[in-house]
């Protein structure tokens, strides 16, 4: 991109007007099933403490109070249901530092919805439907809901709930042909095993919810209560691009906290710097926040299903290259 | 000692892996939305020329290889060694066969390649993407044919084989694509 050139678009024309057609479709889904459209501050007094999130922080005046791009709405959203404003979503930008590649943008929007009394399952279902509505063209089959540990069993023959890091380090030299990096725990072997060996496995033309993760991967989910291995956590993918996170919401403010805790400790070990646990969640979690589930969404990277681009690049107006 | 970190590969950075001096293809960065970043990275070995796939730890640091691409001037072979020029300094280097590998077929004195230099060494020679070659032996030419499309083996002055059309002769003289082998024309030089 030379510097005469550098103002122009790098989304088409073609590509904002699928854009502006899918986020016409997602504001239709929700008013049809009655769920509330909000807004929620981008710029919060504290921030996400999860380990593996970066946050941009800054100043709004002379004060030496920090406030933080949010990295998801996801705390603010929690203290409008504890409140009881009931079923909510939220179209917004987020903010992740250090996060820069053809699937990832520092800058993103987010669709991000709780539901009232929606169990994991529940939400499983309607994410599928809005999905299916959304991409449905793309998408030839019936989608495919697993277990981690099913699918690593049937993947890898490994039990991802009973497995070493020496263990894990051989799958993946044994696949890959060469070492796996030095990570800093078992976790994080799982998650590279999970990016490398497993998703580029799912059949591309369909979605895949992969349920159950690992407990130590709970992050704001709760814990299985007939499995304390695993969490009421899925994700779900297009092919082997990662679309989104759902939860069902943990409520116990004190196993709250000490996750924060945790995370922070594991910051502190990393050389991350420290986020203090969020005084206004942790209050609005002590008053109450009612059983529900929630998930968030990365929309660019439905437009890029939707627009068959290979780049997030290609589907934002402008991207941090001439922002 | 230099080194780059994660957040700095891009396409045709001079990384060093397991001692050798090795150049970044393609650079992917991957994140699961819960989980560690890491990099997937593509890279060619320049010594030998072989392709491999790494994967770091985001914000780990590879040693950087001190590597540059720098012109010079093919001078002369003198059986063991191929001779290079720096155009502007004078200063030559010898590289030897591990070096010029396949690129020897396509050396002609006083063309300019570019000549790989780690540690101030010549590493690797890539030749111009075309050059100037005068055939030196082929079957006698079937005169007037220019159309019928058939080629054969043509033996230029520096060694390389190449097809050529079947209406050329010795001592013609042939551009030709370093890349493919490809005979490209006939050259007036």
């Amino acid at each position: 991109m030379n510097e005469k050139t550098k103002w122009w678009p790098t989304a088409e024309l073609a590509t904002l007007q699928l854009r502006a057609k899918l986020l016409n479709q997602i504001r239709t889904f929700f008013l049809e099933r009655d769920v509330l459209e909000v807004e929620t501050p981008i710029f919060t007094q504290s921030g996400s403490t999860e380990v593996h999130l970066d946050q941009f922080v800054t100043q709004v005046d002379q004060s030496h109070q920090s406030f933080s791009l949010n990295t998801s709405a996801e705390l603010a959203m929690k203290r409008l249901l504890a409140a009881g404003y009931g079923d909510i979503y939220q179209i917004s930008k987020v903010f992740r530092a250090n996060e820069l590649g053809s699937r990832h943008e520092p800058e993103f929007s987010m669709l991000e919805w709780y539901r009232v009394g929606f169990t994991m399952n529940d939400l499983l279902k309607e994410v599928d439907d809005l999905l299916t509505s959304v991409l449905g063209k793309h998408l030839k089959q019936t989608s495919e809901v697993k277990s981690y540990q099913q699918t690593f069993l049937e993947i890898l023959e490994l039990d991802p709930l009973d497995v070493s890091v020496d263990e894990l380090k051989a799958i993946y030299k044994q696949q890959k042909g060469y070492d796996a990096p030095e990570l800093d725990e078992k976790q994080a072997y799982l998650g590279l095993i999970m990016s490398e060996l497993i998703e580029p496995e799912f059949a591309k033309d369909r979605l895949t919810f992969i349920t159950h993760y690992p407990a130590e991967q709970a992050s704001l989910a709760r814990i299985n209560k007939s499995d304390h291995r695993v969490a009421e956590r899925f994700e779900v993918f297009a092919g082997g691009l990662e679309l989104g996170n759902g939860f069902y919401e943990l409520k116990d403010v004190e196993e709250q906290k000490r996750r924060m805790c945790e995370e922070n400790l594991r910051r502190t070990q990393l050389g991350k710097p420290e986020v203090k646990p969020d005084p206004l969640f942790c209050a609005a979690l002590e008053h109450g926040l009612p059983d529900c589930s929630g998930i968030a969404i990365g929309i660019d990277r439905l437009v890029m299903l939707e627009a068959n681009k290979n780049s997030i690049q290609d589907v934002k107006s402008f991207s941090t290259s001439n922002a | 000692m230099a080194s780059y970190s994660t957040n700095e590969f891009r396409g045709g950075l001079k990384l060093m892996i397991d001692g050798d001096p090795c150049s970044i293809i393609e650079n992917e960065f991957v994140k699961p939305g819960k989980g560690q970043a890491f990099n997937r990275v593509k890279l060619r070995n320049l010594k030998t020329g072989r392709v491999l796939e790494k994967t770091y730890k985001s914000g780990e640091s590879v040693e950087a290889a001190d590597v540059v691409d720098q012109d010079m001037q093919y001078l002369y072979n003198d059986g063991d060694a191929w001779h290079f020029m720096h155009q502007d300094t004078y200063e030559q280097v010898a590289a030897d066969e591990a070096a010029v590998g396949d690129a020897a077929q396509w050396l002609k004195e006083q063309d300019i390649c570019v000549v790989t230099l780690w540690n101030d060494n010549p590493i690797a020679i890539t030749p111009p993407n075309h050059v100037i070659l005068k055939i030196t032996e082929t079957d006698p030419g079937v005169r007037g044919d220019t159309a019928s499309g058939g080629t054969k083996p043509a033996t230029c002055e520096t060694g390389a084989v190449i097809k050529v059309p079947l209406f050329l002769e010795e001592g013609d003289t042939v551009k030709v694509d370093t890349r493919t082998g490809e005979y490209l024309g006939r050259s007036k030089e």
